[in-house]
């Protein structure tokens, strides 16, 4: 393995392509999500995963798959993005538990320690009890655990790279891969994301720093982004994993790629602990670098899946970020956000939204965004209210931001 | 045994630069050492213990390597790798004893009164990204990043990521850290569970990776040469070597380092996951 590896490192850089993928969203698998965000549906509903009748907020966009009650939800949510990879038709039946990969690369949300299990614990005056030491769910699921139960199911006798980079996280992992790759470290891998904060804590913790939208009025409706009706996000999940290999990956697979990867970069903000640079510092430099790095022109960019949270301290910067990006040029191009119709999955948004815009491509189109009606004056974004056909080559640029200050953009071209 | 990776980075990556330390329960961090460093006190309200490990860690690696602020801003890329996420036995015992009624642990009284009793900057001081954004918005660290955890293996990864960010020759430095915070309830219970020994001290380390090419002569002495990182690779055993085995430890490989350099040795040393999984890697000293 490492002597064959060794000869392929000798070349300077190789393309790099994504050739699977599986995703779990609140709109469905890799079947059913490419068209649900082309028709422009959403699935924001009240919370059924917990009561939430006290809370303040009462909607999330939830994934419709089983809820077990002892594994932690990210790693339901992982299972079934990789059971759909396995199993989709798109993929061809091409990948399959134990397919050999040299690097696993995943962006996962925190562990959150169980309230239940806590309370067992305040019986045990707050002392680990016996019984718990032989389970490993128990009072938290540690993401090392987690992440080496989905080892398992790959296969892999590897330990992977885990990211933590909050709401970037993801898009950190493919990007890292796709470095890697790119230089020649490895043939092929697998990076993705999961998470899911519907949970007692986690709608706590996001209500008590104000960043969810209170409203249950019209569900469907309240994801707003780059709107000024906004009134917060909502909280979504879901897990997406890619197969990406490089040329000489791709020369002994035989695999066909649904994009090419062109060009990946991160920054640091260096600003404020939960807002963004107000003038998007932090997001410019993040597209300026990604651009470098994919060798390509700004304006050869054609479409922007945003990050688009619909918060007035995100949007208004990604706004002024993209517009500074394209030096106020705007004719040739079209943004989204996918978070309009599947709310913010968090740590796995970036795999999740490039899941959904991949399947979009598969069908030669970009999807619409809904619910963004009167934007900010001065800074308006040429949003597309319909689907707009893509045309094979043409180059699209994601991005993800984080609470922290982590700013990624990943940028392709369809294929 | 050849391979992979040091056919890549092999030989043109080097440390000059090595910073570790350690904190027991009567030697800790005190609160006079991390404000100074503070470009608004006022943040320090948002501090967690492992923030101020890892920013103090981050000033003192900075000190060494005497880099300019031009540097930190232009060219310096920031990899971390923390343990388990803390939390206060304190904090958790406010939030489930203020969440029963009637002796039951009930959902509305945890989002009426056990969810006030955790202090709302509680959000800022528990999430394993807040290290970072500490030393990067103190220090003005603007460019790319790696962060990871919660074991040694991430270390794996982040070196990997170092390397491969100088390879690219958009930066000079990057500064790989780790940052153990111990001696906390819920740390703890992962040791307890995990059937581990109950850690004894907090831990922060750092290194500055540089390529070699950069060195004039007069600093090219005393200095780690990184020859090879493989994972699940055979032992490999060298008398001229110093011989370590890390176990989960984050900071093991800083706190070697320092130490081979006192006994002017190379060192190999091997780094677990406690799940069967390791990485052996090779840092070959020249004096």
């Amino acid at each position: 393995m490492y002597n064959e590896l060794a000869i392929y490192a000798m070349k300077n850089e190789f393309r790099v392509f994504i050739t699977g993928l599986g995703v779990v969203s609140s709109l469905g698998n890799s079947s059913t999500f490419g068209d649900n965000l082309l028709n422009g549906n959403s699935n924001v509903s009240s919370i059924n995963l917990f009561n939430s009748g006290s809370f303040p907020v009462k909607i999330a966009a939830q994934c419709n798959v089983f809820n077990d009650t002892i594994k932690d939800r990210k790693q339901v949510l992982a299972e079934n993005a990789i059971l759909d990879l396995f199993t989709s038709p798109l993929n061809r039946g091409q990948f399959k538990p134990g397919l050999f990969i040299d690097h696993f690369h995943i962006g996962i949300g925190l562990e959150l320690f169980s309230l239940f299990d806590l309370d067992l614990m305040r019986k045990s005056n707050y002392l680990l009890p016996d019984s718990a030491i032989a389970n490993p769910h128990f009072l938290q699921t540690s993401v090392d655990h987690i992440v080496q139960d989905l080892v398992k199911q790959f296969h892999l006798d590897y330990f992977p790279a885990i990211h933590i980079s909050a709401c970037s996280a993801s898009t950190d992992a493919l990007g890292s891969l796709f470095h890697l790759l790119r230089a020649g470290i490895g043939m092929n891998g697998i990076a993705g994301g999961s998470d899911s904060m519907i949970n007692p804590l986690g709608v706590a913790g996001f209500s008590q720093i104000s960043a969810l939208s209170t409203s249950s009025d019209d569900c469907n409706k309240i994801s707003r982004p780059f709107d000024q009706n906004r009134s917060g996000f909502v909280l979504g999940e879901g897990a997406a994993f890619f197969v990406l290999e490089n040329e000489m990956g791709i020369s002994q697979s035989g695999h066909q790629p649904y994009c090419e990867v062109l060009g990946f970069a991160n920054c640091l903000d260096a600003y404020g602990i939960s807002e963004p640079h107000p003038e998007g510092d932090g997001a410019y430099r993040s597209m300026q670098k990604a651009i470098l790095d994919a060798k390509i022109k700004p304006n050869k960019i054609r479409f922007i899946n945003s990050h688009g949270t619909s918060t007035i301290k995100n949007d208004i910067a990604e706004a002024k970020a993209i517009i500074n990006t394209l030096s106020n040029d705007l004719s040739n191009i079209y943004v989204n956000s996918s978070k309009s119709m599947i709310g913010h999955c968090i740590s796995s948004s970036g795999a999740v939204e490039i899941a959904g815009q991949l399947l979009c491509l598969k069908k030669g189109k970009f999807h619409p965004t809904i619910n963004t009606e009167n934007q900010e004056f001065g800074w308006e974004l040429p949003i597309n209210k319909e689907p707009v056909t893509v045309n094979w080559g043409d180059i699209f640029l994601k991005n993800s931001f984080a609470f922290g200050g982590h700013n990624a953009s990943i940028i392709f071209r369809a294929m | 045994m050849d391979n992979w990776f040091k056919s890549k980075f092999g030989n043109q990556i080097v440390v000059r630069h090595v910073f570790f330390k350690s904190f027991n329960k009567e030697t800790i961090l005190s609160s006079d050492v991390v404000l100074p460093l503070l470009d608004d006190k006022k943040k320090f309200k948002y501090m967690a213990k492992q923030d101020c490990l890892g920013l103090y860690g981050a000033s003192e690696i900075i000190k060494l390597a005497g880099l300019s602020k031009l540097d930190l801003q232009e060219k310096v890329g920031l990899g971390l790798v923390n343990s388990y996420l803390p939390f206060h036995r304190d904090d958790l015992v406010g939030l489930i004893e203020s969440s029963h009624r009637e002796n039951e642990f009930n959902i509305d009284e945890f989002i009426l009164n056990g969810i006030r009793k955790i202090h709302p900057l509680t959000t800022f001081k528990c999430l394993p990204n807040m290290p970072m954004f500490h030393i990067s918005v103190n220090f003005g660290i603007k460019n790319s990043y790696y962060i990871g955890y919660p074991n040694g293996l991430q270390l794996y990864h982040a070196l990997v990521w170092g390397c491969s960010e100088l390879q690219k020759d958009e930066i000079d430095f990057v500064l790989i850290g780790g940052v153990e915070d111990n001696l906390n309830f819920l740390v703890e219970q992962h040791y307890l569970k995990n059937k581990l020994p109950l850690p004894k001290e907090d831990r922060v380390g750092f290194i500055v990776l540089e390529k070699i090419k950069n060195l004039n002569v007069s600093a090219s002495k005393n200095i780690f040469i990184f020859e090879d990182l493989v994972c699940n690779n055979e032992e490999t055993l060298d008398s001229d070597r110093s011989f370590v085995s890390a176990n989960i430890n984050i900071c093991a490989l800083f706190e070697n380092l320092l130490r081979c350099r006192v006994d002017c040795k190379s060192l190999n040393m091997k780094i677990s996951d406690g799940m069967n999984h390791e990485c052996t890697m090779n840092w070959r000293y020249m004096q």
